[in-house]
């Protein structure tokens, strides 16, 4: 979806651009090796004798392609390899036998190639945060709007919080259900995106209907755009507790609806983006501390809306925007 | 830094197992240590030091293994005790230590388990033999060569060393051997083994020993056919002086039976004791009231021999073959057999302990001193420790060399030799670029 917007906005832009999707496969572990040096084997200098002048490299393996003016927009690294390496579930690559030397192999490569950069910006302060850590490099935080940001509007809310985002042990929907067996008030949140992981889709069914709460949630599973918007307009809040988020256009989307945002202090990128108790709540990731904030919006109407707008008008007073995006790529 | 150490450990009848427990709490100084290992008993005390983990080939925990820098495997002939440790090798890169330079007993054995792995043992010993190594493979399932014939010239210790990220070894022929081939680093560290506690009134002991007939003779360790027990006994059996001495014989045999066989059609049951497996205090209580150790090796395997550090340990002199590390670390604390002349040698050299036994009683203590010099733990655990805190280096340079190979098959599929020239060094600084730290 970033690199679609970026495309479209470099083109607005009156730029000659062309979108250069790169095949990852990530298993069995020693394939990434492959794609690494496949990634670093492009010759992007030049198309039919017209020189590139650019490259914006997004995410790994890209920003390993060798070009005088290449310029990283780092989504993210490749995570398994710094800080999702100990993760319980994430963690693949320590799993695997040579996992250990799949790691080294990309954080050598990082150090090496992403230094080629001209500039490295990031979507977050946690991605340059990240970036700094692992590979010791600098990244300037540039945020970007999420698509159709234009579109989004506020309606009189309804009886439930929106947690949009596909079903993901990272995002933790299993954390809100969990939450909603602690709630005093009649709590209810419509789950929106489609599944990645049958498992983790089973087990959170499983504990949906093991704490009785199958009144009580809705799994919308893949919407369309627009009724994605309908349902942040008509929220009461917008639930996104990820661990250890990226960006997350979820954040701005509520903002976007005058919606307050419920995230977690693990979160990442959207604790950059929440004000806590000013734009939303900011809680530990515990079932119990999370059913206390949907308690307090669901208890106080007003409030939750005067966050809202709070949240709304900080989106506005951030000055995200793709023309602000291309300039600093540009630059 | 944080080590899997991969090893038998006593009560498994390997002398690599104590070479483990003499080498661990030294190298647990420098380093965090979890010992991992196929046996469901090991001395508790080792967990003063380490922590010991049971594992199985065919289910490792990868991630419980990756919390560790490096992998260390021990690696020897016994497959009892070596062959899941090869296994987890090929899976999970680490440093070897090669316990012996020629490991053909090893893989003939772990191929010979099942009817269907032979054809695998024959096309490995063609690839990396291809002036005979075939041949030889087919030989030896007919029953026409042994693992000892096949051992010098077809060691097959480059299919233990196929993944590994370094190696160690104990001698410096082991080290001039693999130094040539520069991809691989190679570490040569002396063998441990700790001053015994009683060692000065063992050696005071010694020195005032009684010197007269009869003499105690010992023969000890993993008792294989390069072990020469058949040329031992020839040398005794029609030997002028034999009454003169007595010979005890401690270690595994597969054929115990046969070996007592034999001592009787010799007329040795008088003079020769077979006593089979017994634990490490009993032996070195043996050893103690010994007079002289017969530890020949023909063939040799080609490494460091413990059961000699051991021997040294209790000051004893001995008879050693004229080979490999025996022939470069015993010059002045044993007497030469050669290889050729075994039952002439230890005859001769049995004489001169009757006419001159304060000679030898001196060479054992020579022994001991170089075993004082040359093979603390201490010194074992900083050269290994040294070696492996540069880990880091020598897993970029396995990638480096993986990924290298891997692209260059890749690139042969569709180029041609002219173009492959062209092609190879360019590809050469992008896997460089991607996998050496710059």
């Amino acid at each position: 979806m970033t690199a679609e917007s970026l495309f479209s906005a470099l083109v607005q832009r009156g730029h000659q651009a062309e979108m250069v999707g790169i095949p990852f496969k990530w298993y069995p572990q020693d394939r990434i090796l492959d794609h690494m040096l496949a990634s670093r084997l492009l010759d992007l200098t030049e198309s039919g004798g017209v020189t590139i002048d650019r490259v914006i490299a997004l995410k790994f393996p890209a920003y390993l392609i060798r070009h005088p003016n290449k310029v990283i927009w780092l989504l993210h690294q490749h995570r398994q390899a710094y800080d999702l390496w100990d993760h319980p579930v994430a963690g693949d690559l320590k799993r695997s036998p040579q996992g250990n030397l799949v790691r080294r192999a990309i954080t050598v490569a990082d150090t090496n190639l992403m230094a080629e950069a001209r500039h490295i910006f990031t979507n977050s302060k946690n991605v340059a945060q990240r970036l700094k850590k692992w590979v010791g490099l600098d990244g300037s935080p540039l945020y970007c709007p999420p698509p159709g940001a234009e579109s989004f509007y506020s309606e009189e809310s309804e009886e439930y919080l929106f947690f949009p985002s596909r079903l993901d042990t990272l995002k933790r929907q299993l954390l809100v259900v969990e939450a909603l067996g602690h709630t005093r008030h009649p709590v209810r949140v419509h789950f929106a995106g489609c599944s990645t992981d049958v498992g983790y889709e089973k087990k959170l069914q499983e504990t949906t209907r093991r704490l009785g709460l199958t009144q009580r949630v809705r799994w919308l599973g893949n919407i369309s755009e627009d009724e994605k918007r309908r349902q942040y307009a008509r929220a009461l809040a917008v639930v996104f507790p990820p661990y250890d988020e990226d960006y997350g256009y979820v954040t701005l989307e509520g903002m976007l609806s005058s919606r307050p945002v419920v995230t977690c202090t693990d979160s990442g990128g959207p604790i950059e983006l929440v004000d806590n108790r000013k734009t939303g709540l900011v809680v530990a990731p515990s079932p119990k501390e999370l059913a206390a904030a949907f308690d307090e919006l669901w208890g106080d109407r007003e409030q939750s809306r005067r966050w809202g707008e709070r949240g709304r008008r900080k989106y506005d007073e951030l000055g995200i925007s793709w023309d602000q995006v291309v300039d600093e790529l540009l630059r | 830094m944080k080590i899997n150490w991969f090893s038998p450990l006593p009560p498994a009848e390997t002398d690599i197992a104590d070479f483990s427990m003499r080498a661990l709490p030294a190298l647990a100084a420098q380093a965090e240590i979890a010992v991992w290992t196929e046996g469901s008993k090991w001395p508790r005390t080792l967990e003063q030091h380490v922590r010991v983990v049971r594992f199985e080939s065919c289910d490792i925990d990868w991630e419980t293994l990756h919390n560790a820098d490096v992998n260390v495997y021990n690696l020897g002939n016994d497959p009892r005790f070596h062959s899941g440790i090869w296994l987890v090798s090929q899976h999970a890169p680490g440093v070897v230590i090669l316990h012996d330079i020629s490991l053909q007993h090893l893989f003939a054995s772990i191929f010979g388990a099942r009817e269907v792995d032979r054809a695998t043992y024959v096309k490995i010993m063609g690839g990396l033999y291809p002036c005979g190594g075939r041949d030889a493979a087919e030989a030896y399932w007919q029953g026409k060569l042994s693992t000892e014939d096949l051992g010098t010239r077809f060691p097959m210790t480059e299919l233990a060393l196929r993944n590994a990220l370094g190696v160690v070894v104990h001698s410096s022929a082991a080290f001039d051997g693999l130094a040539q081939r520069a991809e691989l680093p190679v570490c040569c560290a002396n063998l441990p083994f700790p001053v015994r506690a009683d060692m000065e009134s063992g050696r005071s002991k010694r020195a005032s020993w009684r010197q007269q007939p009869p003499y105690r003779l010992v023969v000890f360790g993993f008792l294989g056919p390069n072990r020469r027990l058949d040329a031992i006994l020839d040398s005794l059996s029609d030997f002028e002086a034999r009454h003169l001495f007595l010979l005890d014989v401690y270690g595994r045999y597969s054929e115990a039976e046969a070996l007592r066989q034999r001592v009787e059609e010799r007329h040795l049951d008088n003079i020769v004791r077979v006593r089979g497996f017994v634990s490490t205090a009993r032996l070195d209580s043996a050893l103690a009231g010994a007079d002289l150790v017969i530890n020949l090796r023909n063939p040799t395997m080609g490494e460091a021999s413990g059961s000699q550090l051991r021997l040294w340990s209790h000051a004893l002199p001995s008879l050693v073959t004229e080979a490999g590390w025996y022939a470069e670390h015993c010059v002045d604390t044993s007497l030469f057999v050669r290889p050729d002349h075994e039952v002439e040698d230890l005859r001769t050299h049995l004489r001169g302990m009757l006419a001159e036994p304060q000679k030898l009683v001196e060479m054992g203590q020579r022994g001991e001193e170089r075993l004082k010099a040359f093979h603390s733990p201490t010194q074992y655990a900083e050269a290994v420790s040294e070696m492996l805190a540069k880990n880091s280096t020598y897993q970029q340079l396995w990638i480096s060399r993986k990924l290298a190979e891997r692209s260059g098959r890749i690139a042969a599929d569709f180029l041609s030799e002219v173009e492959l020239d062209i092609m190879l060094p360019n590809l050469a600084d992008m896997v460089g670029a991607l996998t050496l730290k710059r």
